[in-house]
């Protein structure tokens, strides 16, 4: 999986992204401050850049253009939500933008947007005998491929995306159907039902009570 | 209500028009009337006595062989008639209708003097003069009638062109005094629209004293009123940014314990299998920033209250008050092996004893965190004037002069991760400079970069008597 770098300078901050990275299977490596961020950088061994704006002695927008250079995509963690902020953060060419307080999954989702644009994760998801193209947008359970609509291909690939994490309905709404669905979340539960039918999933992609939906990974089972 | 609304609505130079217009034509005319009637009556009491002059003159030069011979050439008369007792015409044409003569034929034939009489005819106005004349036995009025119509027509022509001329002049005056009002109040268009633009936003607006007496006042006037509007503005003005930046910093204090706590929180609820060391990392973070949002929270409260409640000041012995403070701060300083030295004699003076204490252990923890293990803090104080001089001294990293002046700002911290690490939230200098203010004390830090810091206070020892502040109610901050 990709490796990541973290500039953070407050510790349980660090130390929480890090904890969520993890999770999702990413690698990763924390600095307190700015000083040795170019060297880590420039060295080849990290896929994307979390860079928090308050930092101690040279802020993140300093140290951003001083990792411009290095050809890795930047992500701006802030607590500052003033429009000013985002505009300055995003022309000098970081990826995105993150607001804190933020929750474990929407980092990950804007992570993945990042590195696929980066194209620094493989299109080819695998989970137990399933694999899922997403470049071809084809799905194939043991080497036999499994007609699928749209929507139940780009939810099959979010939960791949997050194996051994819980996804609550509304999680999966806003990033199947967007942020502007104003669906159900009946809707969700009858994918889930067709996606259980068609791969044969019905042990793996669990229901979590009050919470949504998980896939598990097969080695635990 | 109508017309008095019009009125209203006219400029002032038109009023002073309209105004000086009626008075000037009134006066005018008032004036020419009186003038001229007395001119008038002059002349008609000239021509009267003429005509009873000729026709005394005339009556003298007639005999009794008139009746018969007729009447003599009129002469300068226009006609000369003679009647008799009853009015009836013995002698003479007189070109007025007879029954208008008649009476007065009679009239005068019966008195002894002259009458006189104006009738009015065809257009032309005739002055009668009539006496009596006796000839053998009989009375006969003589009467003799004078063209005096050129007298009228004049008059007439006179009043008319005196008329003109009022009006004229009438008119001339009210322009006049019009635009000399237009011209004095000229400035006062100005200050018009510079108050336009003044209440349409516009700044930096003095406007040159010019014109007249009062107009200057009011200009002058303006020009204060302008001043002190920038000012207002610009103290709101600093007061909203001021209330920004605290609520931006507090916003941004927030956030960062939010961020731990929400994004931790969800990593332990999506999470399929948490190992227990890393449950009891994951929640460690969680509970101790927490507690940082709780010690906030508390600075808060404390920042508030000093802000709106009344301080409740006595009498206090200080070393005991110092000994208070030692001991609260003691369980920091020992695990930090910092030593706390007292220097200066007792003494007692009137302070709020809970917000003193919660300054002098702000001043304290500052000094502690700005101090390395085992290093010294000093606190010493003396007497001087009535005021009780208080300095806290420490041998720690110090600040520089910019940091120093930054140092009471909210949520200000001189170095963040360290300070963070020891439960700081950058309020603890806020909150001095509240306490400070609310014991009418001074404050001033001094410091160097890696000498350490020295932050001295000067209280008055007793509180001046002062009215009980109002009780203000203060919502959270």
């Amino acid at each position: 999986m990709a490796n990541i770098l973290i500039i953070e300078d407050d510790a349980h901050v660090a130390l929480t992204v890090q904890a969520t990275l993890t999770m999702a299977g990413y690698g990763c490596t924390v600095l307190p401050d700015g000083r040795d961020a170019v060297p880590h950088a420039a060295s080849g061994n990290y896929d994307l850049i979390l860079l928090d704006v308050m930092l101690p002695g040279e802020d993140g927008f300093t140290l951003m253009e001083k990792l411009q250079g290095c050809d890795t995509p930047v992500i701006f963690l802030t607590a500052r939500q003033d429009v000013l902020d985002k505009v300055s953060g995003l022309r000098l060419g970081a990826e995105d933008y993150i607001v804190k307080p933020f929750e474990a999954l929407e980092l990950l989702a804007r992570i993945e947007v990042v590195l696929r644009r980066y194209h620094k994760l493989s299109g080819v998801l695998t989970y137990g005998d399933l694999r899922a193209d997403t470049e071809k947008h084809e799905v194939t359970a043991k080497g036999v491929p499994v007609p699928l609509t749209p929507k139940e291909f780009d939810m099959l690939v979010f939960l791949m995306q997050h194996v051994d994490v819980a996804v609550t309905r509304e999680q999966l709404l806003q990033n199947v159907w967007g942020f502007n669905f104003m669906g159900e979340s009946r809707t969700v539960d009858m994918h889930i039902r067709q996606l259980r039918k068609k791969l044969n999933l019905s042990d793996g992609l669990v229901t979590i009570p009050k919470l949504g939906y998980r896939l598990e990974s097969q080695k635990t089972r | 209500m109508r017309p008095k609304k019009r009125w209203q609505r006219l400029y002032l130079w038109q009023r002073l028009f309209l105004c000086a217009l009626a008075f000037c034509l009134l006066s005018g005319i008032v004036t020419a009337l009186v003038l001229q009637s007395a001119s008038f009556s002059a002349s008609v009491t000239r021509e009267e006595e003429n005509a009873v002059a000729l026709h005394g003159l005339f009556a003298s030069t007639l005999s009794a062989t008139v009746i018969k011979d007729g009447l003599p050439e009129a002469g300068s008369f226009s006609a000369v008639g003679l009647r008799d007792e009853e009015g009836t015409a013995v002698a003479g044409e007189l070109p007025l209708p007879d029954e208008d003569v008649q009476a007065f034929a009679a009239s005068a034939a019966a008195s002894d003097g002259y009458l006189t009489r104006l009738e009015t005819n065809d257009g032309r106005t005739l002055l009668l003069v009539g006496s009596s004349l006796t000839w053998g036995g009989k009375r006969y009025a003589l009467l003799s009638a004078r063209d005096v119509t050129s007298l009228y027509a004049d008059h007439r022509s006179r009043a008319m062109s005196a008329l003109r001329a009022i009006l004229l002049g009438s008119l001339l005056i009210a322009a006049a005094l019009s635009l000399l009002c237009i011209l004095f109040l000229l400035p006062l268009s100005r200050v018009n629209r510079a108050l336009k633009r003044l209440s349409s936003g516009e700044r930096d607006l003095q406007l040159p004293e010019r014109g007249g007496q009062e107009l200057r006042s009011l200009i002058a006037n303006v020009n204060a009123m302008a001043v002190a509007t920038e000012e207002q503005t610009r103290l709101l003005q600093e007061t909203a940014d001021s209330r920004k930046r605290f609520a931006d910093s507090m916003a941004h204090e927030m956030k960062t314990p939010l961020t731990s706590i929400l994004c931790m929180a969800d990593v332990l609820r999506i999470k399929r299998s948490v190992t227990d060391a890393e449950r009891r990392d994951y929640a460690g973070v969680i509970v101790e920033e927490a507690k940082r949002m709780r010690a906030l929270s508390s600075k808060l409260l404390t920042l508030a209250s000093a802000d709106g409640t009344a301080p409740d000041f006595r009498d206090c012995a200080l070393t005991e008050l110092l000994e208070e403070v030692r001991a609260a701060m003691a369980p920091i300083l020992e695990r930090r092996a910092i030593r706390l030295t007292f220097a200066g004699e007792d003494v007692t003076l009137s302070v709020d004893r809970q917000l003193f204490q919660t300054l002098l252990i702000n001043l304290i923890d500052n000094a502690a965190k700005a101090s390395s293990d085992g290093q010294q803090v000093l606190l010493y104080h003396t007497v001087q004037d009535g005021m009780l001089l208080l300095a806290v001294v420490d041998e720690g990293i110090g600040m520089s002069e910019e940091e120093v002046r930054r140092a009471t700002e909210a949520f200000w911290m001189a170095d963040k991760s360290r300070s963070r690490k020891e439960g700081g939230a950058g309020l603890g200098l806020s909150l001095c400079k509240e306490i400070v203010k609310l014991h009418d004390a001074a404050m001033t830090i001094t410091s160097e970069p890696g000498k350490g810091t020295t932050v001295q206070l000067t209280i008055p020892l007793r509180q001046k008597a002062r009215e009980p502040a109002p009780k203000t109610e203060k919502g959270p901050v």
